[in-house]
């Protein structure tokens, strides 16, 4: 066991027992797990990044990009994964939780309708495994997972460049839910689930009112090419559906997609296509997305991959993208509109701030936001400012939130307790960008009003809540 | 390396070359780490939820319930590393870390003071244990832990229910400082410890200006009867309290609780009365008394090997509308049937009612008296 040399001196002269340290052993050990066959398995995915040209303000949106990673050294995550996969058994039972941890967790979006922020971490996936024997067996996912559609994956390091293609950026990402995967025989596999959501915030809610009745519902079909169609064996065809409620949009929408890998008669060189469809309901215009993927190996160590997408948005605009080679035309940044109006929605649980609740804060300052599905409301205001002035929260993007002021639940305490009893509350924003704002006020006598926001896409905006005498 | 169909498709066409994926062992690899007898554990916590009649904005508001009606849930993720102490060891030492991911991770609560927010992400405890050789040898626990009076715990699969009582929604739930135990006999036992607050924030002070000597303060007792009481040989029963800063106050919880084998073998009943209070007190500005408790009873049946039957019947009452109503009773009735392997399947049913008149549940607006919940858990335990 190696010590410093202070630690030797301090153990020398009997300050310091070691009782620990001098029975550690001198070799690495294995962990021990509960269960066999758990495995911890990731990666940590850096790189650096020149865009040509001076400024880097206005840059293609695709997802995972964007100015955070132009003209610097990234690390953009590290993924660690504990899982126990299923085994041959009838019953089998496993799980998998993948975490992410690094600037891309934030990216990631799957931070629960509880949390306030996502501080570099997120849950990527979390779900427990189970298989039903019914036929060949029907395995099953139950928790929070990766979306059935898609050419490449949310890992980097699996897909066949770096960046990501516009259709990836299109498509649903996460679902919290049950989906079922059966294989019919090795040339039929399909799969179809029922989520909360498109996704992908965990636990998130569809329509404030319907979260009853509305779910997300999805389905996908994969066909893969026997050994007797010669050089095309392997070859795969894939398309999926998702149809839901989206937060982010805030509107019904449905993903369709449909892809292919194909091997060819040439040695080293393989072909895939992609085609992406986003129908935003009661919204204009088409979003879509098609992608020609080609891969040659040229040695054992060395192999080149090209993509070349053609992207339409709803804004009518187009983008050409060429990887690695690069061109790219017109592609305004996302509308700055937020386009729905707000109106006061009673439909929030109530949290009754308590000096016996657990979900109270800390006592004097760090006053917990919490946000419910589609709600974001600070619990209680802080006691050491007047007027009484919630923690700061952020908002990024698009979206709402919901102020509250009922006089006789949360904030009731407080109130009694300052002898204060404030008239209105109103919305501020502390730092106001070009293209950001926030509306609405929030009436104390009234209950949840829905407060708008458009804030820029890759920047968390600081609002908080303040009540006015 | 396992990897999806999808991705396993993509590498046989040849379009992912994965350089690093194809370079990994395909044999599983053991985990190193710097000490033996290390070991990874925890659970993946899920849930389907329907809270019954159209609406959700007023829900029972017991504690873990925020968020999770009409839908499927992730409720957390646990991951545990822990070097327990050795019980052959005199001067024995170890480490237990209790991480946990997901919404409920907003929940606990236990984020320390430089926190800027929760991100689905918590330390539930994470302690170094030390035991010294004074009789029959007293352990220590020295950082962050979880409280040591209440029925109920913070790990949902180590509950007989899902939903979480009103007795555990007004208990501690962790503490900071150091916490002793020893067990005087195999009848007899007792905990007390020190610690910063009432918790559950991380580095808590109480009153800035009397953190130094202002502390919180905890012990419990735990009785077991012996194997010569007959058929109730091994039942427990528990007491405890805990003193200190509280969000609001100066706060003191009372608990005392009992689990109670019966002479029917398969049945087993246990009940459990929280009381927490503030008196009236000056802050920095003037502070109202206030209380709240609740009493629960529990019984526990187990129809077959694979099957159990779980009850509980509880009723609250506080000076405010802590729950939603001053009064407040709920019944909840679980069956557990272990299908799997290592995995918790069970389904519930949950009434509250306002006692008090009120109608704090419904949607829109608070219109109902009473809250019907039914709901599957899933929960696999490695």
């Amino acid at each position: 066991m190696k010590f410093n040399k202070w630690t030797v001196g301090l153990a020398a002269v009997g300050l310091v027992s070691l009782a620990s340290a001098a029975k550690a052993e001198e070799k690495a050990n294995m962990v021990q797990t509960a269960l066999s066959s758990t495995t911890i398995s990731g990666y940590v995915d850096t790189s650096a990044q020149w865009n040509f040209g001076t400024g880097n303000e206005n840059l293609p949106p695709y997802k995972f990009g964007g100015s955070s990673k132009a003209d610097g050294f990234n690390l953009n995550v590290v993924q660690l994964r504990v899982e126990r996969a299923l085994d041959e058994s009838e019953w089998a039972a496993g799980y998998r939780v993948d975490l992410w941890a690094g600037p891309d967790a934030n990216t990631l979006n799957t931070w629960s309708t509880l949390a306030d922020g996502t501080a570099d971490f997120a849950i990527r996936q979390a779900y427990v495994a189970l298989r039903t024997p019914v036929g060949n067996g029907i395995d099953w996912k139950v928790g929070v997972f990766d979306s059935v559609l898609g050419y490449e994956s949310v890992e980097s390091p699996n897909n066949p460049n770096f960046t990501r293609s516009y259709g990836h950026s299109i498509e649903p990402q996460t679902h919290t839910g049950v989906l079922g995967t059966y294989q019919f025989s090795d040339l039929i596999r399909a799969s179809a689930g029922v989520a909360n959501t498109y996704g992908p915030w965990i636990n998130d809610r569809a329509w404030d009112t319907k979260a009853e009745s509305y779910k997300t519902y999805m389905g996908s079909l994969a066909l893969t090419a026997p050994d007797e169609f010669g050089f095309l064996a392997g070859s795969t065809l894939y398309a999926g559906i998702v149809n839901g409620f989206s937060s982010g949009l805030q509107e019904n929408a449905t993903s369709y997609y449909v892809g292919a890998t194909l091997a060819t008669p040439v040695t080293g060189l393989r072909l895939g296509g992609a085609l992406d469809v986003l129908d935003v309901h009661h919204e204009g215009g088409e979003t879509w997305s098609v992608a020609g993927y080609a891969s040659f190996q040229a040695t054992e160590k060395l192999s080149f991959h090209g993509r070349a997408e053609y992207l339409k948005d709803r804004a009518t605009s187009r983008s050409w993208v060429w990887t690695p080679t690069r061109f790219w035309a017109s592609l305004p940044r996302p509308s700055m509109t937020c386009g729905k109006t707000f109106s006061a929605v009673s439909n929030c649980a109530g949290i009754t701030p308590s000096v016996a609740t657990k979900r109270s804060g800390p006592t004097s300052s760090a006053i917990p936001i919490v946000r419910t599905p589609g709600c974001w409301r600070a619990t209680s205001f802080t006691s050491s400012k007047l007027p009484p002035q919630s923690n700061p929260f952020h908002v990024r993007g698009r979206g709402f939130f919901y102020a509250h002021s009922h006089p006789k639940r949360r904030w009731r305490f407080l109130y009694r307790k300052n002898k204060i009893r404030p008239t209105r509350s109103k919305i501020l924003i502390h730092r106001i960008p070009a293209k950001s704002f926030l509306q609405g006020t929030c009436d104390i006598n009234k209950k949840w009003h829905r407060i708008c926001y458009c804030a820029e896409p890759d920047v968390f905006e600081t609002v908080s809540m303040m009540a006015k005498n | 390396m396992k990897m999806n169909p999808w991705t396993t498709a993509l590498v046989g066409a040849g379009l992912v070359s994965l350089p690093a994926m194809a370079i990994a062992e395909e044999s599983h690899n053991a985990v190193l780490t710097a000490l033996s007898a290390t070991t990874l554990s925890g659970y993946v916590d899920t849930s389907a939820q329907w809270n019954l009649g159209s609406g959700n904005g007023f829900t029972p508001n017991y504690v873990y319930s925020n968020g999770k009606a009409d839908g499927f849930n992730l409720n957390v993720v646990k991951l545990v590393v822990e070097r327990p102490v050795a019980e052959s060891d005199a001067w024995g030492a170890g480490y237990k870390v209790d991480l946990w991911a997901g919404p409920d991770a907003n929940v606990i609560g236990t984020r320390s003071v430089l926190a800027d927010g929760a991100g689905d992400f918590a330390v539930k405890q994470a302690y170094v244990a030390l035991r010294a050789p004074v009789g029959n040898g007293l352990n220590f626990k020295v950082g962050t832990w979880d409280t040591i009076v209440g029925y109920e715990v913070s790990d949902a699969p180590s509950n007989p229910n899902f939903t979480r009582s009103y007795g555990y929604s007004i208990e501690p739930v962790a503490h900071t400082g150091v916490l002793a135990s020893y067990e005087f006999c195999s009848a007899f036992s007792a905990s007390v410890g020190v610690a910063n607050t009432f918790g559950p924030s991380i580095n808590e002070r109480a009153f800035p200006t009397k953190a130094e000597s202002y502390k919180t303060y905890i012990g419990a007792l735990t009785l077991t009867a012996p194997e010569d009481w007959g058929f109730l040989a091994g039942s427990t029963l528990s007491g405890g309290v805990c003193n200190g800063l509280g969000s609001g106050g100066v706060q003191t919880h009372w608990y005392v609780g009992a689990v109670l084998n019966t002479p029917v073998e398969k049945l087993k009943v246990g009940a459990a009365y929280d009381y927490s209070g503030i008196s009236e007190q000056d802050l920095g500005g003037p502070i109202e008394a206030s209380y709240a408790n609740a009493i629960a009873g529990y019984a526990s049946f187990a129809l077959t090997e694979k099957m159990t039957l779980f009850g509980r019947g509880e009723y609250t009452t506080s000076d405010q509308p802590l729950f939603g109503a001053t009064k407040v009773f709920a019944a909840t009735a679980t069956l557990q049937y272990d299908l799997w392997a290592n995995v918790l399947s069970r389904l519930e049913f949950r009434w509250d009612h306002a006692a008090d008149g009120s109608k704090p549940y419904g949607d829109p607006g608070e219109t109902k008296g009473n809250s019907y919940i039914l709901l599957a858990n899933i929960a696999y335990k490695f």
